[in-house]
Order: C-alpha cells, then structure tokens, then sequence
C-alpha cells in the first residue's frame, strides 16, 4: 500500500515537473467541469500517504544536514539572557458549542474569476503534487526552512557560548507566563541575530531509526522528520534560553509537592489539544526534557508513547513540546539551590481525562 | 353548514334507496329529505367531490400507529360503498406522517398507513387491482403549525380517487 | 532501556561541561490540558503580479476559512502581525511570530502559470519550535479550480497540525428547498463542503429524498417521484444523466446507499405496508432480500470494510439500531438508551456510527461505537436528523429544521467532539446533506 503511494507519489512528482518545467500544460482550459479525475495527479489520500512517507524515512536527500550530527550536546547555550518575549496568552475561546443556529454563513463571495454558481463550475483538476524534497521545484528543500530559514541559522553556528549581541532584551526578565500576559501584541519582538550557539543538534537518535514506520505504534514513534524538528527546536530552545548551563550545582532536598505541583500546573496550562486527532487524544506521551539552571527547558525528546498511530504520536508528541517551549520561555520558576533535582524532568502527558468520549 | 345539512339529507337518501349494508349508515341518515344534485358537486352522489367531502376521503391515525380507529373504520366503509358502486374509479391511497419522524421511517410508516387503509377497503369488496398505495412521510403535510393540533391532521391516509377502472 | 540509553547519551553529552551525577530525572504527570483552537497565522500569499495578487487574496481568504471553520484553528488577523512575508524563501522571523502567540504559520505563494493555470507554493511551520512541519509543497491547476487549491493546501495544513485526514476538498449533495412547507418544491443540488459552487441535479417537478454519494463521487444514488411512487435512481454527476435503479416491481423503495466498492445498493423496500432491507446490484441485478420481519427495517448503511450492515427497525416496538452481517441473517441490537434511534450511518474510520435520536420531544444527533457502547449526543434541537459524515470522520453535517408554520430546513455541521457547531450557508432552504469523498 505503502509503496505503492510511495510510487506513484514519485510518479506523480516526476510528470509534475515535467509539467512546470516542460511547460506543458496539457489540460487545455476547457475540458469539461466536472471532470477532475484526470489531471490531478494525486489524491489527497495519497497526499497523505505521501506527506507521510515523506516524513518518515526521508531518504538521503534529506536536506537536513546539521541533524545527522551524531550526538551532540544539547546544550544550551550561553547565558545569555533570553529573548522573546513571548507571546500572549493564547486566549482560549470557547466557543459555543450547541449554539446551534447561527448560522454563519461562510459563502464567500467569489473573487476573482471563480466559477459562476449554478452551473456547473469548473472545478477541476488541481494537480497537486507533493514537492519533495529531493526534486522540488521549491526553491530549497522545503524541509530544512529551519535551515535556511530564519534569521537564526543564517548565523552560522557560532560555538556554543558565544552569544553575541542578542538583541532581545526586552522581554524578560520577569516571568511572564502566557497566562498573566495581557495581550498580545507584542512590543517589541527581537528576533533577529541573536542567535549564537547552538550545538550541532542533538540527535534524538534514541529513538526510533526510522525503519519501520508503518507498522507498529511501536513507542518511537518520533520519526526521523522530528528528528529534524527536535534539532531544530532545541536551537530554538537554545536561543531562547540563550544561557549557558553551567555549572553543576548543588544537589538541594526534593522539590516539594507544592513546587512539583506548579510545574505541573503551568505545563497544563500550556498543554492545548484543541487541534489534536482524536488518535492522539488517545496517546500518551513521555518526554525527557533537559532544564537550563534558569529553570528553562532546552532540550527535549519523546521516551515513548502508546499511540495507536505514527501520525497520533506525532501529533501528541508535538502537542507536548509546544506546552513544554511555550511555557517555559520564560522559565518554570523552579527553586534553583535544588537544580539537579530537576535538571532532567521526565513529563508523562496523559490525555486520558481529556478524550473526546 | 349548509353544505353539512344537505349532505346528510343525501346521506339519508342515499341510505333509503340503495344498499345499505351498514347499519351505521341507516342510523345517520334518520333525517332523511330530498334536495336538488348538482352533478360533480358534493350533493352529487356519484362525483368525486362527494365522495371526497361528504364521506370524507381522509382517517387520522395515533402517533407511531397505523391501526384503524373505529371513525377511521366508519369512514373506510363508507367509501368502500362508493367505491364499488363507482367502479369506473379507481384509488390511490396516500398514506402521511407528521413531521415529528426521521424521513425514512416516516415514509415507511406511511406506507403503512395508506396500506392498513387498503386492506380495510379490499376487506369492505373493493377490487384490489383498484387500489394503489403510496406513501410521503412527512414530506406533504396539510397542516404546517408544530404542534399537535397540526399534527393529528397530518398523520393521515387519503384516499384519492383516479378515474379509470384500475389495473391489475 | 531505552530510558537507560537516553540518560547515559544525556549524561555523556552534559557531561562535556558538568558533572553528571544526578540521577533519576524528575517525573510528573501531565493530565490535565486545555481544548482551544491553535493560533495560526495565515499572512496573504505572496503574489507575482498583480493578477497573482487578486488570487492570493482570495485563496488566502479560503484556506483561513477552511482551517478556522472547523473550530481547531483561530486565526490571527493580519492586523496583528509584526512582520510581513514578502517573499516565499526569506527566513521566517520565528520571534515575530511568538510574539503575537501564533504557534503555526502558512507561508505561500501564488503565480500565474500561463495557460489560465496557477501554481501555489505553501509551507508551513511550527513556530515555537522554530522549524518547518513537513515539506513544501506546490499545486497547479486551472483558474477557475482556485477554490479548490486552496481547499488542497488548506487539507495538507490541517492534516499536517492534527493528524487528521483532510475534507475541505469535497463535495456535499443535497436537496435544496423551496416554497411553503405544505407544498415544498425539491431539488438536488451540489455544492463544494462550504456551500460555495452551487449546481442543480434536478429540477424541482417531482419530490426528491435523500441523495447519497457513491464511493468515489461520481455517482448519486437518491429518491424521487418521477413515477408518482418513491423509487430510487441512480444519477451519474459528470453527464447529469439519470436512470431508475432497477428493483423490478412496483414496489416503494428508497433509503438507498451505496456498497463501500460502488458496485450494489442497500435500500428498503416496501410490500404491503412491509418495509424490509434488501440489496441490489447497481446494474439491478441479484437483488436479495436481507431482513424479514413484520416490522419497519429501513436506513441501512454499510460498514466501510463491507461486512456489515446497520439500520434501523421497530421490531422492538420503538425504533432502535440493530447491525446484521452483510449477507443478512441475525440482526444484533446495539441501542438501549431512551428514546427512538434512527439514520444510523458508519463513520468512514469504521469506528464509530451516527445517528438520528429522537427523546422527550427532542431531536439529537448522536455517535456511538458500533457495539451501542459509549454513546454521546452532539447536538439537540426542535428537529435534527439525517448525519453524513466528513471524508475523514471528524465531522458530521446533517438537516435542522425549525419549527411552526414558516420552519424551514437547514444544513448543519458539528465536530465530533460536539464543539463547533455551525450552519453551512446555502443559497435557499436544504436538506438531506451527504457527504462526498476528497476529490482527485
């Protein structure tokens, strides 16, 4: 099944470029309405399909270079002060829920050219086509944005500590959770060139290869595509938390209930699975997330995982590091005379009270 | 009014002259009289129209049921009669449900309705090849309040005359 | 052990600048989170050209709509962003986009092809983490197919975020309404899931019920009057052409569906004021009887392996749900709660069935697990009725009819979860929604 979306995927990909670079449009503008079938060159289910593959094995072009370093440090980054100030308080909305009638009409009103209503419009071929990394007519392989991308990496990886100038300040130096934050808008976003270290990734090698994906909802879930996010965000945690770890600290008494307890709490509060799966509400995840001596975290990897589906776990495990990044920007406030009890915090997201039943 | 007295002088008229199996129907006719026919108008025995306003072409049933109430058997037989002393009419037998009913179980519930009617009216000597039944859910109510007022009269079966003396 | 290796790789690595002698990480549990939509930040699709730009504007538009309409996403509004996107390749200012809390963000870009075709080239991102999610992709097609690219890349970014399979790229057939409710005027009408591309099937002469889809969308399975007496047709999209679905008889049928291959159709037929559960080949023929029982047996619907067959029946007195072998035979009831239970439908996952529940005066709309086990109702009202589910089985639109003398008809969906309810916009009253499949 797989291999054979993972074929025609490649096919379809081939004639596409064969069609943007060819310049072959074959499909002459007035085939009829409502025949789709023909030009499109995949379906969305082998678009999935294809996304997924595509995001598990990852053949060599895998574009990310950076990750295939071996094991490297996580390891935050300098001391320096962080950055970003974070973001606002993610304001819920509720939303309604049985309201039922208003109806909101959602019509739109058509722009441009679109096809007239009553009869039968055009609706046609949308050739899509996964670009995959290897040939894609994008210009860079997609994957790596993070790469090329963003202002951070286009500063080559300085060794680690060397913080230049970050340019963030401003935000931080009280504990904002999104929580408390009033709004939004952010004053002042420093993005830019701050950007230091950041260690070769780590690898996040534990896990799971990447050789079967399918299969099993084997707890490795972390599939090699994450592997090229997980190094990612840990650059990213590394920024944020630009500060250096340092030095080893003491090792205090245990955190009390009522510190463990406002950990817990203000990882939940972060911990919003309002656009999961319904799979993944299903799942269970464990993560060990590496803390910075400020109380941030800056390093974190999925142990395991009990879904039912690769693509549950991803989404659940995902779901999992945006509450750990998101709300620990700013840092957890954990006492820090007792760092190397919480050095390493081993966070088990158990959705189980949260399922849609 | 006028119409209601006229009819039941008919009724009598009718009761008196032909054959009055039913006793019922004698019973209703006690003030008979005699009164003019417009030929095609509800006076007139033999129309359409009469068998439609003054038998009445309609039985109303319970929520959920399709079982004859003894009106709903009183009027059956009555048309029964007129069926058989029409017979260059036929009948197709609508049966309705209100719309307090999925679709599908409304249609279905219909069409046992409009079937209970039919068997009543083969059982009264109607030919069977002179009746059909079909059935509209919910979907043509005659009375279009929600509540049970509406209701009552949409849960119904209608026996509409079609000219012809039917198939097999 | 595996545990074991991530603490000693941790340790080695930490090692290089600290003393590792801590031992057992911290445990906590998490399991408590919150349910909110996901902020995401949709910034106007780069154009090349002022043509381009008309597009982009409006294919943005419609990929933000796709994604907030299904109650998982909240978008956030351009007037909130700090940084503008430009051009598709520049880096991502991640910290402009934490700023403003958007935890994904699509960035596109849309050009003329030449040959009346457009090419959009989207990616996405997760911005906390600071990385891409998934590769980027490019779709081309027609002009006059831009919604449809846009409802593309809008099922790649919600599937891409929750895992879920997409279903902006369909289609929804239903009947549409007109006229006083004692003499209403049907007609099938199509229409892309978001009400946009209305298409008439028919004309309004002659009543028509519940269309339903064949597998691959192609087809129109529905119930009309034409005859006089309810009867079931086939009707092929593409030409508009139909033609009667040979049950032999002159018996009612209707409450058709297809068979998950396409190639039969399960519907109720009526004998005698009997209504039982048949199939039939889609050519018409091998018909077989599948129940028979004195009883009311109508709304089947097939599991989508094939297997099995739930439908509806008064055999117990009341209407309840019952499921019975595909070929027929011992019917097993799986519904036991208060009420009348009706329109059961399988959910494409296969793990779940919709319905219609009717208790103390209301309607609701239902899903329980296919043994009758935890049910739960999702909506409630005067009158619901009449589920379909989304391709992908997270959704369910169906008919809400208001009540008194001017209630009229309308089109619904709600998440399964029952958040999210909304009205799907039609041009007149409608009725009788089914879901299509993701197009080609």
């Amino acid at each position: 099944m797989r291999t054979g979306y993972i074929i025609s995927g490649i096919g379809h990909g081939l004639l596409m470029l064969w069609l943007l670079f060819g310049g072959l449009f074959l499909r002459g503008p007035d085939e009829p309405p409502l025949r789709v079938s023909e030009v499109s060159l995949i379906s969305g289910a082998e678009f999935a399909a294809l996304n997924e593959a595509a995001q598990a094995p990852r053949p060599a072009p895998a574009p990310s270079p950076p990750e295939t370093s071996p094991a490297p440090p996580r390891r935050p980054a300098p001391p320096a002060p962080e950055p970003d100030p974070e973001p606002a308080a993610p304001e819920p909305e509720p939303e309604p829920e049985p309201a039922p009638p208003a109806p909101e009409p959602e019509p739109e009103p058509e722009p441009p050219a679109p096809a007239p209503e009553v009869t039968p419009p055009a609706a046609d071929r949308v050739t899509n086509e996964v670009v995959e990394a290897p040939e894609d007519p994008l210009p860079e392989g997609p994957v790596l944005i993070e790469e090329s991308a963003p202002a951070e990496a286009t500063e080559p990886q300085a060794p680690v500590e060397e913080l230049p100038a970050q340019a963030p300040e401003a935000s931080t130096t009280q504990i904002v959770t999104e929580a408390d934050r009033p709004d939004a808008a952010p004053t002042s976003s420093p993005r830019p060139p701050r950007r230091p270290d950041r260690p070769a990734p780590r690898p996040e090698t534990v896990e799971a290869p990447a050789p079967d994906p399918e299969p099993a909802p084997t707890p490795e879930p972390t599939p090699p595509n994450n592997a090229a996010i997980d190094s990612a965000v840990n650059d990213a945690l590394a920024d944020v938390l630009g500060e250096a770890a340092g030095t080893p600290g003491p090792s205090g008494p245990p955190l009390t209930s009522g510190e463990r307890d406002g950990l817990r709490v203000a990882v939940s509060r972060c911990w919003n699975l309002g656009s999961a799966s319904t799979d993944a509400l299903n799942t269970t995840v464990v993560v060990l997330v590496q803390m910075s001596r400020d109380g941030r975290p800056e390093g974190i990897e999925m142990i395991s995982s009990n879904g039912p589906t690769q693509e549950a776990t991803r989404i659940a495990y995902e779901a999992a590091r945006r509450a750990v990044i998101r709300c620990g920007t700013s840092g957890y406030g954990l006492p820090a005379e007792k760092y190397d009890q919480w050095r390493e915090i081993e966070m088990t997201f158990d959705p189980g009270n949260m399922r849609i039943r | 009014m006028k119409h209601f007295t006229m009819a039941a002088m008919l009724i009598g008229a009718l009761a008196l002259s032909a054959c009055d199996r039913n006793s019922r129907f004698g019973d209703d006719a006690a003030t008979a009289g005699a009164g003019g026919i417009v030929p095609g108008s509800p006076s007139d025995p033999t129309s359409p129209a009469y068998f439609e306003q003054t038998i009445g072409d309609r039985v109303l049933f319970a929520v959920d049921q399709s079982t004859l109430s003894a009106e709903a058997q009183d009027v059956l037989a009555k048309q029964a009669t007129w069926l058989m002393e029409n017979p260059e009419f036929s009948a197709i037998v609508e049966g309705h449900a209100d719309e307090q009913g999925t679709r599908e179980y409304n249609l279905a519930l219909g069409a046992r309705r409009a079937s209970a009617v039919q068997a009543y009216l083969i059982d009264r000597g109607v030919a069977p090849n002179r009746l059909r039944t079909v059935s509209y859910g919910k979907e043509r109510p005659l009375a279009i309040c929600s509540d049970e007022s509406c209701y009552a009269q949409n849960r119904r079966a209608v026996t509409v005359l079609t000219a012809g003396a039917g198939t097999s | 052990m595996k545990p074991i290796r991530i603490l000693i790789m941790a340790l080695a690595i930490v090692g290089l600048t600290q003393t590792a002698t801590h031992a057992q990480p911290l445990r906590i549990v998490i399991d408590e989170g919150v349910i909110e939509p996901l902020p995401v930040a949709i910034p106007t699709f780069v154009a090349a050209g002022g043509e381009a730009a008309q597009y982009a504007a409006e294919i943005t538009r419609v990929i933000a709509a796709d994604l907030t309409g299904t109650g998982l996403f909240r978008e956030i509004p351009a007037s909130a962003h700090i940084s503008s996107v430009t051009s598709f390749d520049a880096p991502v200012a991640y910290a402009d986009w934490k700023a403003i809390n958007a935890q994904a963000l699509v960035v596109g870009a849309v050009e003329m092809a030449g040959g009346g075709n457009l090419v959009i080239k989207f990616r996405l991102f997760d911005v906390f983490s600071g990385a891409a999610l998934g590769e980027g992709l490019q779709f081309s097609g027609t002009v006059e197919g831009w919604r449809r690219i846009a409802h593309k890349v809008a099922d790649v970014v919600y599937s891409r975020i929750t895992g879920e399979g997409g279903y902006f790229d369909s289609r929804v057939v239903f009947v549409s309404e007109q006229g006083p409710k004692n003499a209403r005027l049907k007609r099938l009408a199509l229409m892309d899931y978001d009400g946009a591309n209305v298409q008439f099937l028919t004309d309004s002469d002659d009543l028509v019920l519940a269309p339903r889809f064949s597998p691959t969308g192609d087809r129109v399975l529905y119930t009309s009057y034409e005859t006089g007496r309810p009867q079931i047709y086939v009707l092929d999209v593409a030409s508009v052409s139909r033609v009667a679905l040979d049950t032999s008889g002159g018996n009612m049928t209707f409450a058709p569906r297809f068979s998950p291959d396409g190639q039969s159709v399960v519907f109720s037929l009526e004998q005698g004021g009997n209504t039982d559960v048949y199939t039939v080949g889609l050519d018409g023929s091998g018909m077989r009887r599948l129940t028979d029982a004195p009883s009311i047996e109508t709304a089947p619907s097939f599991s989508p392996d094939g297997s099995r067959i739930v439908f509806e029946s008064d055999r117990s007195g009341t209407q309840q749900l019952y499921v019975m072998p595909t070929s027929g035979g011992e019917a097993k009831r799986i519904s036991f709660g208060p009420g009348r239970y009706g329109t059961p439908v399988w959910s494409p996952r296969g793990d779940l069935i919709a319905f219609t529940k009717q208790n103390a005066g209301r309607f609701h709309i239902g899903v329980m697990r296919t043994d009758g086990s935890e049910e739960r109702l999702l909506t409630a009202s005067f009158l619901d009725e009449g589920p379909t589910w989304s391709p992908n089985g997270r959704v369910i639109m169906f008919t809400r009819e208001t009540q008194g003398e001017s209630g009229a008809p309308a089109l619904y969906s709600v998440d399964i979860s029952g958040r999210n309810l909304r009205r799907v916009a039609t041009p007149s009253a409608a009725s009788d929604p089914a879901w299509g499949p993701l197009q080609n």
